[in-house]
């Protein structure tokens, strides 16, 4: 063979290649794709961690952040109480999102419709701004249900104290809800209720089903919301901001904003030595997740037998579930909503009495809806949403494809790549991009591109947890039906899989979209000067003490979000098409 | 040998002359309003929230049709963004604008470029730095705030030391000194009001069970909504923010200065220098004065009650090093956070 001939074989590779065996090919390209968008800040930040002075500036070797980091017994102590924290919140999200998601997906209850449009509103709030207004309605001094319960039992005392790890875990658990409900929702619109109806026939009760049946199908579901939950509990910054520090509560991340974030200089290098730690929990929690999923073949529900899921008549009993499920949206949506909506529409924030009609006004939102920089920032923020959530699903759809449907080595490195990112604080994986991009020398950095590229690397995981909890419940034969007939890789992916995992498509850019639309932390490190996103207009109208703009810019948002999620709704056709099977 | 002796005689006088030359601040410089039009933008970051900035910028560009490109956040987020432009060659800034303590960090690192906007030489000398790189704009003096509504007559407390009385216990906001920079630099500066006594006033006031918020933007809140009845926090926030609060008039108030600065790489240096030199004349303070921002050009004050008076009696907190501001955090994690 002559040197040209050995160089066109060179250049024909790819397409050969593809031709071949084109599953591999994509196999080969995700990984390509994750490893860069996680490696990439995550080495910088790495890089950063063993070096005694900020990237840029000439310095040397050191492991002194590791010593000064991991030799202090607070370090610790401080880890225990976030366990109890994220773990104590992580349950309740969980429990209050699969009870949720069970009324409004799989019974007859009253409203459910409703109850599932409404279960994910809270999703688009900053948690910062559900963690204040819960503050407003529970602090012991003038907290609102506080003093309604004083004046109606008589009381000398508040009842009620926010500022504890009850209400912390109180709090976080119910900023999080919405995701577990999400995650759990999907996978019971997945499942296969001919299971439920064995079982029915067998002779169990509707509380047995669900136990014995229902909940060991979704449990993929449930693992994936309370592992991100957990996670996403551990490395918050904002709750333990708002209700640890009046209580005088520490917790690791306090510990973590104090000698690194929030220090003077800030020290990245040293935060990215303790966000390794953060990151081991989340390896540990992902490796226990794949553990307890491995057999996914015991989940497979939806086959080539027929594919009909129906509701649960549950008798008089629908009354009570539509009781619970609106308890449970009084207690996510209704109350910090009214609370938004309260010093939305007052001058500023007070115990509602007699001042009250004299403090009415629209002026907030005469504010918002005049002012061309919050415009600005709602067209920022949809373009994000809504180009972001998409290709952010698509690549959580082939990635969980390959990770929990074929046998290609290193599919567990692959989940394992896109957790890294995530489990780093927001403003961390910030600083690990900004370092990269501004070295990178592609016309990336000043863009809105970076805050896409931001969104996706640490974004990715939700995505991805939705989808593999729908996945893995599809089984093995379609695809080999569709392969048999003589489809392709990508045929049988675009017109077999993709319109199988739509429930979890559609749930996990439901979860991307609203984040997107306010996403805080990575934002205001990465956004230019002209390209402000709603999450760091928000939180700076939070920090400057504009309450009212603030809250009534979240109410617009709000139904913004509500907009895009009947949107998604429609186009992705869920809820319809399973009833009545 | 006399021609030897006179040469190093005349030597030694040229160079003393050079010395004495080159030695004064630098003189103001004028701004070329021409190239800064050419130009087409300035774009700066700064701490200041945008809707007060605007009060400067859209004027600015109204008289000048130089667009301004505002990148805002906290001071410490400001200087790490363009500290990162800096040292990777991409400084995408024209101007800074911060507190003295970053503004400090980032002079040290060769930010900035030598400029003393005109308007400035205007401003009462003790504020001037002599090396021309940073030049102060607006200060921020610190008192006790109180919800009008709650606290009258004489319960009005007069002094920080008032404070310690057993009826503020639990109900007093202050920002938590360990984790936020300025109140751990303000509660070392009390040294310059009580002297030796400082400490022992921080420990009783950690003693008093404050309600401790991230900043000091967040103490106003707390006190409006009644959580707080009292707090230690910035005057101007009584004219920023509604509610029923008032300040204590003190004998002396501590106050953070914040600085602006012209990027020594600006791909904008005309632009940049003429929003400078507008931001600091009679017409830029008067502006930002509107917003409650307590500033530096003679005669000119906030709307607020007695400003002139606060501004008379304002000192300057000086600026710890970094290692001092290290021990100081760790101590007051200690007395705030000790069981």
């Amino acid at each position: 063979m002559n040197h040209t001939a050995v160089l066109a074989r060179i250049r024909d590779w790819p397409v050969r290649a593809f031709r071949r065996d084109p599953q591999k090919l994509v196999v080969l390209s995700i990984a390509a794709l994750i490893a860069y968008l996680s490696l990439s800040p995550t080495l910088m930040l790495f890089y950063g961690s063993f070096l005694s002075k900020p990237l840029g500036v000439p310095g040397e070797f050191t492991l002194s952040y590791y010593l000064a980091a991991y030799s202090d017994p607070l370090t610790y102590q401080l880890l225990i109480n976030s366990f109890v924290f994220a773990g104590g919140s992580a349950l309740l999200s969980t429990v209050l999102g699969t009870v949720l998601g069970w009324i409004a997906v799989r019974t007859n209850a009253p409203f459910r419709r409703f109850f599932e449009l409404t279960a994910v509103i809270p999703n688009i709030f900053p948690p910062l701004m559900l963690a204040v207004s819960w503050a407003i309605l529970l602090n012991p001094r003038v907290g609102l249900i506080n003093l309604f319960l004083k004046n109606l039992f008589g009381l000398e005392q508040a009842p009620l104290n926010i500022y504890s790890m009850t209400g912390m875990i109180f709090v976080e658990g119910l900023i999080t809800t919405p995701l577990a409900f999400l995650i759990i929702s999907a996978g019971l619109y997945s499942m296969d209720p001919s299971l439920e109806e064995s079982a029915r026939v067998a002779g169990s009760g509707n509380l047995g089903v669900a136990w014995r049946v229902t909940f060991p199908v979704v449990r993929p579901a449930l693992l994936a919301a309370a592992t991100l939950n957990f996670v996403r509990a551990i490395e918050s910054f904002d709750t333990p901001a708002i209700i640890a520090l009046p209580a005088r509560i520490e917790v690791f991340t306090t510990k973590l904003y104090r000698e690194t974030i929030g220090a003077y200089p800030p020290n990245y290098n040293l935060a990215a030595t303790y966000a390794v730690l953060l990151l081991v929990i989340a390896m540990f929690f992902v490796y226990l997740y794949r553990r307890l999923t491995v057999r996914s073949e015991r989940y497979v529900t939806v086959t080539g037998r027929g594919y009909r899921p129906n509701i649960i008549d549950l008798g008089p009993w629908r009354y009570v579930a539509s009781g619970v499920a609106a308890l449970i949206l009084f207690l996510i949506v209704v109350l910090p909503f009214a609370v938004l909506l309260y010093t939305s529409l007052v001058q500023y924030v007070h115990v509602p009495g007699e001042k009250t009609p004299g403090l009415l006004t629209l002026e907030h939102y005469h504010f918002n809806l005049t002012d061309s920089r919050t415009y600005r920032a709602l067209q920022t923020s949809v373009f994000l949403a809504v180009v972001g959530a998409t290709l952010c699903m698509l690549l959580a759809a082939v990635t969980s494809y390959i990770t929990a449907k074929t046998k290609t080595a290193g599919r567990g490195i692959i989940e394992g790549l896109t957790f890294i990112p995530w489990a780093f604080p927001g403003a961390a994986l910030a600083i690990g991009l900004l370092w990269t991009y501004v070295y990178i020398p592609l016309p990336i950095y000043g863009t809105i591109w970076i805050l896409m590229i931001g969104y996706i690397t640490r974004f990715l995981p939700y995505g991805l947890r939705s989808m593999t909890s729908t996945i893995v419940q599809i089984h093995d034969e379609l695809e080999d039906a569709s392969k048999t007939c003589g489809a392709g890789f990508l045929a049988t992916f675009r017109r077999v899989l993709l319109p199988l995992m739509r429930p979890g498509f559609i749930a996990g850019w439901i979860i991307l979209a609203t984040i997107y639309l306010r996403e805080f932390s990575t934002s205001v490190f990465l956004y230019s000067p002209g390209a402000e996103p709603l999450g760091p207009l928000l939180y700076n109208f939070y920090a400057d003490g504009y309450f009212g703009p603030m809250s009534s810019l979240a109410v617009i948002v709000s139904l913004i979000s509500v907009l895009l999620i009947m949107a998604a709704r429609r186009i992705g056709k869920v809820g319809g098409q399973f009833e009545g099977g | 040998m006399d021609t030897v002796k006179n040469r190093n005689l005349t030597c030694l006088l040229l160079a003393l002359l050079g010395l004495v030359f080159f030695s004064r601040p630098l003189q103001a410089q004028p701004v070329n309003v021409e190239a800064a039009k050419k130009e087409g933008k300035v774009v700066v970051y700064g701490a200041v929230p945008p809707q007060s900035m605007d009060v400067i910028n859209k004027p600015f560009e109204k008289k000048f049709g130089v667009r301004v490109e505002y990148w805002r956040a906290s001071s410490t987020k400001v200087m790490d963004r363009a500290l990162t432009e800096f040292r990777a060659g991409r400084p995408g800034f024209d101007v800074v604008e911060g507190n003295r303590g970053v503004q400090l960090i980032m002079k040290k690192d060769g930010l900035f470029t030598k400029y003393v906007p005109p308007s400035s030489e205007k401003f009462p000398d003790q504020f001037k730095e002599k090396d021309s790189l940073i030049t102060p704009w607006r200060f921020l003096p610190i008192s006790i705030l109180y919800n009008t509504d709650l606290v009258k007559g004489a319960d009005i407390p007069k002094r920080f030391e008032d404070l310690l009385a057993p009826k503020w216990k639990k109900n007093i906001s202050i920002p938590d000194p360990s984790r936020h920079t300025t109140t751990a630099q303000f509660l070392q500066e009390l040294e310059k009001i009580m002297g030796s006594k400082w400490m022992e006033f921080v420990k009783a006031l950690a003693k008093q069970g404050p309600h401790m918020v991230e900043s000091l933007a967040s103490v106003p809140n707390v006190i409006i909504r009644g959580e707080a009845h009292v707090g230690i926090t910035y005057v101007k926030y009584v004219k920023q923010y509604k509610g029923p609060t008032d300040y204590v008039m003190l004998d002396k108030f501590l106050a953070d200065p914040n600085y602006m600065s012209l990027s020594a790489k600006a791909a904008n240096p005309n632009a940049g220098r003429l929003y400078m030199e507008y931001v600091m004349s009679s017409d830029g303070q008067k502006a930002i004065a509107g917003e409650g921002e307590f500033v530096l050009y003679p005669g000119v004050n906030p709307d607020i009650r007695d400003a002139e008076k606060v501004a008379a009696r304002t000192i300057f907190m000086e600026s710890p090093t970094e290692e001092e501001f290290k021990k100081l955090r760790e101590d007051f994690r200690k007395i705030f956070f000790g069981k």
